[in-house]
C-alpha cells in the first residue's frame, strides 16, 4: 500500500488551512451524546415517537458535525456530492424498497410454533404461545 | 530507456517485440507477481479463457444428463461415480450451479472488468499504470483462492446444491439438502473472495478514470469502453458490498446460529424445529440488489467495447456519442431498481410487482437507444467482414433476441406463467453469451495485436465464429421453445411428466449443438496459443484505430507511452470528411491551430499512419 | 524510475490524490455495506412480532453503549488533531495525538469487550435463545444428554458406539478396581436414571417449564447422604431452608418469570415442606414398576437434622452448570443482529487500528510523507465513528419505543 502515500506531492493539493476549532466541535459532540442518553433515561416522560425522532436527530446532527469538519466536507468541492449523494440515495432506497416486503407482511409469514414430539406428530400450540406474547406485540403497536 | 526523450513515439520499449527471446517477456510474467496492469490483464484474460472451457464442460455435464437422461455421463461419471457413470439428480443440480457460478463469477465479470479493464483502461486514457497497481495485483491474486473454494465446493457432500441464487432455506440449514453441507460453506467462501477481488479493482478504475487521464482527455473524449468500464465500477463498487454483506449473514446462519434468513418453526429433514424468526425473502432482495446490477455489470463492459470496434471495423464515427454514454447511465441507475423483476414469483408484496415491473420495462428505453445507435454505426459503413466485425455484429442481433425476450419477462403476468422455465434460461444466455461473449471474443481478436505484438489468425477466428454462432443459436433458441411448452429449470429428469416426454428430441438436438459449440472453443484457444507464436507480426496500429492504445508500441513497455501523450479529439473521427486519412489518432494535433504541448508525440501530423511506421521500422 | 513517463503536466481529474480520491470511494462502498446490515435490523425488526426489550433480559447496557460513543468521538478528535498536526509539521504532536487515538480504540473494545462477556455469560448468544417454553426444555435435554453421553464415553473403555457403553455403565462400575472410577461411575448412573425420567415426561409433553426448572435445580442437588444411622438415602439434598422462590432465584430464571404460567400442581416434588432452619431436606424419589410394566416414581421428603447426616456424596456437581435458560420470545433475532452489527463494526475498529500501527511504528521517524496515510486512515476512522453513532440509537435507544 506504499503508493497510496507515494503520489502525493504529484499535483497541487490545495493545502489551505481552515481554522476550525476541533474542540468545540468536539464539545458538541459530546452534548449530542449527553442528550441522547438523557432521552432514554426520561424516556417514560416522552411520547414514543418523539423519543424516536429525537434521539435520531441527535445522531443525525453528529454524523453531519463528524463529516462536515472532522471529515473536512466542509472544504471539499463539489465531487462529495456526486459520491455521496447517489450513494446516500442508494441506501435509503434500499430500506424503503425492502420495507413493503419485510416489514409490512402483505402476505402473514408468521410460522406457527410448532410442537415436535418424538418425531411422530406435530401439534400446534400457537395459541398459546402468541397469546403469552400479545403483550410485546403491542409494544410495536401492531402489524 | 535512453531512448526515451526522443521525438518518436517509439521507445525503449519497442524493441521488446523484436527479439525472439524477449517477445515473451509479457507472457513470462504472468507466473510472476507483477503489478503492470497490462500483466494482470492478460493474467485475468488466460485464467478466465481456462474458466471458460470448465464452465462449457459443467453446461455439458448438464446438457448430457437433459438429452439422455440417466444413462452414464462421460467424464463427470467418473468423477463423481454414484451408480457407475450414472450422475445423481444432487450432482446434476451441483453441475448446474457450477456452470452458472464459475461463467458468471470466474469468466465474466472477471473477463469484462478483470481482464480488458485492466489491459485497456489505462492505456486508453493515456495512463502509465492503474493508481493503485498493488491493489490491482491483490485484485487478480484473490481470484485465486476463490477459485480454490469453489473447486473445494466440488468435493464436499456433492457439492453446493443450491443453484447460483442460493436461495435459504435450503442454502440457511446445512441438514436441508445434500449439497448444503460444506461445500455451501466453501462457495459462500468463494463468493466473497470474488466480491473483494471485483471491490479492489472497482475502486481502482474509478479512481484511475477519475484522476489519471492524460491531458486533453476530457471526459466526453472518453473512448466508450472506458464509459462501460467506468459506470461497471460504480455499479460494482455500490451493490457489491450489499452481497458481501448478506453473504457474511447467509454464512453465520449456516455456521454461527444466527437466524436473518431462518424462519421460526420450520421443520426440515425431521430435525428440530427451527429457532429464528428471519426472513428468506430478505436473501433474496439483498442477493438481487446485488445480481440485478450484476447482469449490466456483464454487459456494460462488452457494449463499449463493441461500440468502439464497431467504429473502427465500419470507418465510420459511433453513431451518437452522447446518447451511448447517457442510455449507459440510464441503464445502470435503472439496473439498481430492477431487482424485483427476479422475484414476481417469491409471494413479493404485489406493490412491489408492479413497481418493478414497470421500472423493468423502461429499462428496455436507453438499451433500445443503444441498439438502434450501433445498427446506425453499422449502416452505411463500409465494413470489412473480418473476424473482429463478425464478432461484433453477432453482439447486437444476439443482444436483440436477448433484450426482447425479456420484455416478456419484465411484465408480471407473462412471468409468472414462464419463471423458471427455459423460456428464461433462453433469455439470459442470449444475453450473457450471445451478447457479452460474442463481444469478447472480438475483442480478444481486436486487442490481442496490442497484448502480444502478433495479429490472430484470420481463417480460424472465423471457423471459431461461425461455429459457435451456430452452435449457440441451436442450443439456446429452442430453449425458447422448450420454455413455452412448459419445461421448468432445473430438472434433472423433466420426463418424469408425460406432458414433457416430447421435447426429448429437441433436447437431444440442442445438446448436439452445444457439443459442436464446446468444441468451436478449442479452435480459440488454439488460435491464441497459435497466433502467440505464429501469428502475423501486427505494428502499433494494424487496425488504423484512432484510441490512444494504438499510440503505444505493441506490446507496450512498462509505463505505456514514451511520454505523456495529448488529446485533442474524441476517439471515433473515421473518414473525416476534411482529411485524405480515413483515421485521425486521438493525439494527433489539428491542423490549423498547433497547440504548443511539449510533450507532443507526433512530430510529422499529416504522415499516414504514425503508429503504423515507427511501430514496425525499429 | 527512468523509465516511467513525467507526471502530465495539466491534471484532467480532481483537485485530489488519488489515495484520498479511492478512500472516499472505499467509504461509499462502505456506506453500502452498513446499509445492508442496518436496513436488514429495521425490516427485520419491523417484522418480527416481537423484540425483547427489557435491559434486564438483553443485558444491553446503556452506560456502555454511551460511554463508546464518548470514547469513539473523543478518538475521532484526536485524529483530527494528530492530522492538522501532521499538516503543521509537528510529528512529535502527531504522534502523540495517533497514539492516545490507539489508546482509546484499545478502550473501546474493552468495552465492547464487557459487554460481550455479559451476553455470553448469560447465554444471550444467537441461535441458543429458547423463545418457547418448549424450547427451553428440549435444550437443557439436550444439554443432559450431551452430558451424559460425553461422561459415559470417557468413563467407559471400548470403541463401542454410546448407546451400548451407557448399557453398560453399572457393569462397569461392578467391575472396576479403583474406588475413584466407581464412584464417578455410580454418579453416572444415578444422573442418567434421572435424566431418563426427564426425558421420558418432556416426550410424553407432562413437564410444564416451572417443574422443569425445579427437576434440573433437584437435579443439581442430587446426593446419596449416609446417615449416622447407617441409612443411606438418595436424592435431592437441600441443606437449609432454601428461599421460598428457590426455582426462580437463578439469575438465568429471572426474565422468564415474567412470561411462564405459574401453576399450582399436584406435584410433591415442587413444594418444599415448610420446615425450622437449619434442616436437611432430602427428596427422595422411588421407582416402583407396576403389574402393567409401567414405572411409577413416587416421591417423599425426608426431612432431618443436621445431626443425622454423617457424610454427603454430592452427585449433582456435574451438571451443575446446566441450567434452564430464560425464555426469551425473539431473542435470537435479536442476538442475531446485535452480534452482526456490532461485531462488523468492532472489526472496522481493528481494522483501523491496523491502519493506525504503521504511523505509530515511525515513532520519532514520522515525517511529511505520512500526511497522507494520516489523513486517510483518519478519513477511514472517522466512518468507524459515523457507524457507531447511528448504531448506539438504534441498538440501545430505540426498540420498544417505535
Amino acid at each position: 500500500m506504499s503508493e497510496i502515500s507515494h503520489d502525493t506531492g504529484s499535483h497541487a493539493h490545495d493545502d489551505t488551512h481552515h481554522y476550525v476549532n476541533y474542540f468545540l466541535i468536539f464539545i458538541a459532540l459530546c452534548i449530542c451524546t449527553g442528550i441522547s442518553v438523557l432521552f432514554d433515561v426520561f424516556k417514560g416522560g416522552i411520547p414514543k415517537s418523539a423519543l424516536v425522532f429525537g434521539v435520531m436527530a441527535v445522531a443525525v446532527a453528529k454524523a453531519l458535525f463528524v463529516m462536515t469538519y472532522f471529515m473536512h466536507l466542509k472544504f471539499e468541492g463539489a465531487w462529495k456530492f456526486i459520491i455521496l449523494a447517489p450513494t446516500a440515495i442508494l441506501a435509503v432506497g434500499l430500506m424503503i424498497a425492502l420495507a413493503p416486503d419485510m416489514a409490512m407482511h402483505y402476505y402473514t409469514n408468521d410460522a406457527p410454533q410448532v410442537k415436535w414430539v418424538g418425531g411422530e406428530h406435530a401439534e400446534e400450540v400457537a395459541e398459546t404461545e402468541h397469546s403469552e406474547h400479545s403483550e410485546h406485540q403491542h409494544e410495536h403497536g401492531g402489524h | 530507456m535512453s531512448s526515451a526523450t526522443t521525438t518518436a513515439p517509439e521507445s525503449g520499449h519497442g524493441h521488446h517485440h523484436h527479439n525472439p527471446e524477449d517477445r515473451l517477456a509479457l507472457l513470462k510474467q504472468i507466473w510472476m507477481f507483477s503489478t503492470d496492469h497490462k500483466v494482470i490483464g492478460i493474467q485475468f484474460l488466460v485464467t478466465t479463457l481456462l474458466m471458460l472451457m470448465v464452465g462449457g464442460a459443467l453446461a455439458l455435464g448438464v446438457r448430457w444428463q437433459l438429452a439422455f437422461p440417466w444413462e452414464n455421463m462421460p467424464f463427470f461419471g467418473l468423477l463423481f461415480p454414484t451408480e457407475g457413470g450414472q450422475i445423481s439428480p444432487e450432482a446434476y443440480t451441483m453441475l448446474f450451479t457450477m456452470h452458472a457460478t464459475v461463467m458468471i463469477f470466474l469468466v465474466i465479470i472477471p473477463v469484462l472488468a478483470g481482464a480488458f479493464g485492466n489491459f485497456l483502461i489505462p492505456l486508453m486514457i493515456g495512463a502509465d499504470d492503474m493508481a493503485f497497481p498493488i491493489l490491482n495485483a491483490l485484485s487478480y491474486w484473490f481470484m485465486w483462492p476463490a477459485i480454490f473454494c469453489f473447486g473445494a465446493s466440488f468435493f464436499f457432500g456433492g457439492g453446493p446444491g443450491n443453484g447460483w441464487t442460493s436461495y435459504p432455506v435450503l442454502s440457511a440449514v446445512p441438514e436441508a439438502a445434500p449439497g448444503s453441507g460444506f461445500a455451501q460453506f466453501f462457495w459462500l467462501m468463494g463468493v466473497t473472495l470474488v466480491g473483494v477481488s471485483s471491490m479492489m479493482g472497482s475502486v481502482n478504475y474509478m479512481t484511475t478514470i477519475i484522476n489519471m487521464r492524460a491531458p486533453g482527455m476530457t471526459l466526453f473524449r472518453m473512448p466508450l469502453t472506458i464509459w462501460g468500464m467506468f459506470i461497471t465500477a460504480i455499479l460494482q463498487a455500490f451493490a457489491l458490498p450489499v452481497l458481501t454483506a448478506a453473504g457474511f449473514m447467509l454464512v453465520s446462519d449456516r455456521m454461527l446460529g444466527t437466524c436473518f434468513f431462518i424462519p421460526s418453526g420450520m421443520v426440515i429433514n425431521n430435525a428440530d424445529p427451527t429457532v429464528g424468526g428471519g426472513q428468506p425473502l430478505l436473501w433474496q432482495h439483498l442477493f438481487w440488489f446485488y445480481s440485478h446490477p450484476a447482469v449490466y455489470i456483464m454487459l456494460l463492459p462488452a457494449m463499449g467495447m463493441v461500440s468502439d470496434m464497431l467504429a473502427c471495423c465500419c470507418r465510420k464515427p459511433i453513431f451518437g456519442y452522447k446518447p451511448m454514454v447517457y442510455s449507459m447511465a440510464a441503464i445502470a441507475g435503472l439496473g439498481f431498481i430492477v431487482w424485483g423483476h427476479h422475484m414476481f414469483t417469491s409471494g413479493m408484496n404485489p406493490a412491489l410487482g408492479m413497481t418493478f415491473m414497470i421500472s423493468t420495462v423502461m429499462i428496455a428505453l436507453p438499451s433500445a437507444v443503444k441498439v438502434f445507435n450501433w445498427i446506425g454505426t453499422i449502416w452505411g459503413g463500409r465494413p470489412e467482414f473480418n473476424t473482429v466485425f463478425l464478432n461484433c455484429v453477432a453482439f447486437v442481433s444476439m443482444f436483440i433476441v436477448g433484450g426482447l425476450s425479456g420484455i416478456f419477462m419484465a411484465a408480471v403476468p407473462v412471468d409468472i406463467y414462464i419463471h423458471d422455465t427455459y423460456f428464461i434460461v433462453a433469455h439470459f444466455h442470449y444475453v450473457l453469451f450471445g451478447a457479452t461473449l460474442f463481444g469478447v471474443f472480438g475483442a480478444v481478436h481486436f486487442w490481442f495485436p496490442k497484448m502480444f505484438g502478433r495479429r490472430m489468425d484470420e481463417t480460424l477466428g472465423k471457423w471459431h465464429f461461425f461455429l459457435t454462432f451456430i452452435g449457440f443459436n441451436g442450443t439456446f433458441f429452442p430453449m425458447h421453445l422448450l420454455g413455452v411448452a412448459g419445461m421448468p429449470r432445473r430438472y434433472a429428469d423433466p420426463y418424469l411428466h408425460p406432458y414433457l416426454e416430447n421435447l426429448l428430441p429437441m433436447n437431444q438436438f440442442m445438446t448436439i449443438c452445444a457439443c459442436l459449440m464446446g468444441f468451436a472453443q478449442f479452435i480459440l484457444l488454439f488460435n491464441f496459443a497459435y497466433s502467440l507464436f505464429k501469428g502475423q507480426k501486427a505494428g502499433m496500429n494494424p487496425w488504423l484505430a484512432n484510441g490512444l492504445e494504438w499510440v503505444a508500441p505493441s506490446p507496450p513497455g512498462h509505463g505505456n507511452f514514451a511520454a505523456v501523450p495529448t488529446v485533442y479529439r474524441g476517439p471515433y473521427e473515421y473518414s473525416a470528411p476534411e482529411r485524405d486519412d480515413d483515421h485521425w489518432l486521438q493525439t494527433e494535433p489539428p491542423k490549423s491551430s498547433p497547440v504548443p504541448e511539449p510533450p507532443k508525440p507526433e512530430p510529422t501530423p499529416d504522415s499516414a499512419p504514425v503508429g503504423e511506421d515507427t511501430g514496425s521500422s525499429s | 524510475m527512468s523509465h516511467a513517463p513525467a507526471k502530465p503536466a495539466v491534471h484532467m481529474g480532481l483537485p485530489l490524490p488519488n489515495s484520498k480520491l479511492g478512500m472516499w470511494l472505499f467509504l461509499g462502498t462502505e456506506i453500502m455495506f452498513f446499509t445492508a446490515f442496518i436496513g436488514t435490523y429495521i425490516v427485520l425488526y419491523f417484522g418480527s412480532p416481537g423484540w425483547p426489550t427489557d435491559n434486564n433480559i438483553t443485558h444491553l447496557k446503556i452506560w456502555a453503549g454511551g460511554t463508546n460513543t464518548f470514547v469513539l468521538l473523543a478518538s475521532s478528535y484526536f485524529v483530527v488533531v494528530a492530522h492538522e498536526a501532521m499538516a503543521a509539521k509537528n510529528y512529535k504532536k502527531a504522534w502523540n495525538f495517533l497514539a492516545l487515538t490507539m489508546t482509546l480504540a484499545f478502550l473501546f473494545l474493552g468495552i465492547k469487550g464487557i459487554e460481550y462477556k455479559g451476553k455470553f455469560d448469560h447465554h444471550i448468544l444467537p441461535g441458543q435463545i429458547p423463545e418457547t417454553s418448549l424450547q427451553a426444555i428440549r435444550q437443557v435435554e439436550g444439554k443432559l444428554e450431551g452430558y451424559v453421553n460425553e461422561t459415559t464415553d470417557r468413563l467407559v473403555p471400548g470403541d463401542d458406539p454410546v448407546h451400548i457403553k451407557l448399557l453398560n455403565v453399572s457393569t462397569e462400575a461392578g467391575e472396576t478396581k479403583d474406588p475413584d472410577k466407581k464412584r464417578q461411575l455410580d454418579d453416572l448412573g444415578l444422573i442418567t436414571a434421572e435424566f431418563n425420567r426427564f426425558r421420558a415426561e418432556v416426550s410424553a409433553n407432562t413437564l410444564e417449564l416451572e417443574e422443569a426448572q425445579q427437576r434440573i435445580e433437584n437435579l443439581h442437588h442430587l446426593a446419596v447422604v449416609k446417615l449416622k444411622d447407617g441409612r443411606e438415602i438418595t436424592g435431592a439434598y437441600f441443606p437449609e431452608e432454601p428461599p421460598k422462590d428457590a426455582h426462580a432465584g437463578h439469575g438465568e430464571a429471572e426474565g422468564e418469570a415474567k412470561h411462564a404460567h405459574r401453576r399450582e400442581t399436584g406435584d410433591v416434588s415442587l413444594h418444599r415442606p415448610e420446615v425450622a432452619k437449619e434442616t436437611r431436606l432430602i427428596l427422595e424419589s422411588n421407582s416402583n414398576t407396576a403389574e402393567d410394566g409401567s414405572v411409577q416414581v413416587s416421591h417423599q421428603w425426608v426431612v432431618l437434622s443436621p445431626g443425622d447426616v454423617e457424610e454427603v456424596h454430592h452427585v449433582g456437581e456435574g451438571v451443575e452448570h446446566i441450567h434452564i435458560q430464560s425464555v426469551i420470545p425473539y431473542g435470537n433475532l435479536f442476538a442475531s443482529m446485535y452480534f452482526l452489527m456490532t461485531g462488523f463494526h468492532a472489526i472496522h475498529v481493528l481494522v483501523g487500528m491496523t491502519l493506525f500501527v504503521f504511523p505509530l511504528l515511525r515513532g520519532s521517524r514520522l515525517d511529511a510523507s505520512w500526511a497522507d496515510w494520516v489523513e486517510n486512515s483518519g478519513l477511514y476512522w472517522h466512518f468507524v465513528d459515523l457507524v457507531w453513532i447511528f448504531l448506539f440509537p438504534l441498538l440501545y435507544i430505540v426498540p420498544g419505543n417505535i
